[in-house]
């Protein structure tokens, strides 16, 4: 499609810094999270729950990709990328991940993120909500192996800081 | 458990509620064998599912007291999630634990109070142990690389030295136009000869040979040519002489050779080989061609036993022999006695 108008680059975000002398690099949680989940609201309106989290899923990975080129890059070592993915997130405030356990020769993990930027904080449902989570550790896990995920939120509880356990799956 | 197997339909609400209270004290407090709720009790609304939680509960509880930490907790709320959220750490500690023993000593704890404390203050404590320990070995390594390399220098060293001794031994005792041995080391190491020849009782020879008219060489062609004359007819005898006869240089172009194992005829063989080689083949130097002859004189004997002082005696009847070749016309072999 050569007419795109929103085709992702980090430059479509602008220079933040000079952009914002005063008000900084940050932003209330709640104002990201009114967008997401205003967003979510018209899209399902328009196109149903399925594909309102197939498109936040598919987002979701396009992101984890991205970041993943911007900050993850050049590392080969398994435990060295966990390490940085875990450092990046936490210090940009994105959640705290831990690692169940990680079998990256038989491509399956079990990771949890607790503090998340997309649902801390929410009533505990009986649905999961972390498409666009599942999308960013898919993202991010493919980037590394160059093997295709499944990303499932298999469990969540609200102890406070709303933990969500996600199961990665190699796709053979 | 100790539940009421039936109770009546009609009991009073206190009856009732200190039956559900004794149904779920039990399940917190004892060890249970029957995990069903008395029939008349599952009629009460919301008390089948909160007795399912609680063994649910009970079950994972036990689980993970028992070190399991695979058992999946399927109830979600306050208490369960509290419970899924020990339940991650602990399986997160045992990655770390897993990291730290792959070397990665930057893992830490930071969701398990005091034990986080005292687990990070281990990992930091090992670390600086390893680090020390592989300092040390470092340093041990670079000491030992040191000390390598200072015996590699001395090893070249020593190496040098001996081939320096060797150098000079040779030079003691090989003649340096020639290199064939020189007149001290013959008498050396013909003696060893006689003396195993006296105890073996087996025969001697000696050949004194010397090149005819060499003064004239030396006058005709220069010292130069003489000296090639001189090297030209050892590299001959040598070839012609067996390896373990032993050829020197007598003095100026005078040669001697003692054969181990030899009579006169043994000796007299080979020196008339080299007589006539010598006579035919010219030598090829600076100022041209040049033909010598060359002049024989030959002894031998068989020492007695005990009989050592015998070389004086070979020497001077070879000289003689040879003193007869040249005087009896030279380019000639003589034995002595004859």
């Amino acid at each position: 499609m050569s007419d795109r108008k929103y085709a992702f680059s980090w430059e479509l975000l602008g220079d933040i810094s000079s952009g914002r002398p005063h008000l900084g690099l940050t932003t209330r949680l709640e104002v990201y999270r009114l967008m997401q989940f205003v967003l979510r609201d018209v899209l399902e309106r328009h196109l149903g729950t399925k594909k309102t989290d197939e498109i936040f899923y598919e987002a979701g990975k396009l992101a984890g990709t991205e970041f993943y080129k911007k900050y993850l890059g050049a590392v080969t070592d398994f435990n060295e990328f966990i390490k940085n993915l875990q450092s990046q997130l936490r210090e940009m405030g994105i959640g705290i991940l831990r690692v169940e356990k990680a079998d990256i020769e038989k491509g399956s993990l079990i990771l949890t993120v607790s503090e998340d930027l997309d649902c801390s904080g929410l009533p505990e449902l009986d649905y999961e909500v972390c498409v666009f989570d599942e999308g960013f550790i898919s993202g991010v896990l493919e980037s590394f192996t160059g093997k295709r995920f499944r990303v499932k939120e298999v469990d969540c509880w609200c102890t406070g800081d709303r933990t969500c356990r996600f199961s990665a799956e190699v796709v053979e | 458990m100790s539940l009421p197997d039936s109770g009546p339909p009609s009991a009073s609400p206190d009856d009732l509620a200190s039956e559900i209270v004794e149904a779920l004290h039990a399940c917190v407090q004892s060890r249970i064998t029957d995990e069903k709720l008395p029939e008349h009790l599952t009629r009460i609304a919301g008390l089948p599912e909160l007795y399912s939680e609680l063994l649910l509960i009970r079950k994972f509880l036990l689980a993970v007291a028992g070190g399991d930490l695979s058992t999946e907790l399927k109830i979600k709320g306050y208490l369960g999630g509290a419970l899924k959220t020990l339940q991650s750490h602990l399986k997160h500690l045992s990655w770390q634990t897993q990291m730290i023993a792959g070397g990665d000593f930057t893992q830490r704890v930071d969701f398990m109070g005091d034990f986080s404390i005292a687990f990070n203050s281990m990992v930091e404590r090992l670390d600086s142990t390893l680090r020390s320990l592989k300092e040390k070995e470092e340093e041990l390594t670079r000491i030992n690389n040191e000390l390598l390399h200072e015996i590699g220098v001395r090893k070249k060293v020593e190496e040098a030295l001996r081939k320096s001794e060797e150098s000079f031994r040779q030079l003691a005792i090989t003649d340096s136009l020639t290199g064939i041995y020189n007149r001290r080391h013959f008498f050396q190491m013909a003696d060893h000869e006689i003396k195993r020849a006296s105890r073996n009782g087996s025969s001697l020879a000696v050949i004194m040979f010397d090149i005819d008219f060499f003064k004239r060489v030396n006058d005709e062609y220069g010292h130069a040519s003489g000296d090639l004359v001189l090297q030209k007819v050892v590299s001959m005898a040598r070839e012609e002489f067996r390896s373990n006869d032993i050829l020197a240089r007598y003095g100026g172009e005078e040669f001697v050779v003692l054969l181990p194992d030899s009579d006169l005829e043994d000796a007299r063989m080979p020196a008339e080989r080299l007589r006539e080689r010598i006579e035919g083949t010219p030598i090829v130097g600076g100022k041209g061609s040049i033909l010598v002859t060359t002049s024989f004189g030959v002894s031998a004997c068989r020492p007695e036993s005990g009989e050592i002082h015998i070389l004086g005696r070979l020497i001077r009847d070879a000289d003689q022999a040879l003193y007869e070749a040249k005087r009896s016309g030279r380019n000639r072999v003589v034995l002595a006695g004859s």
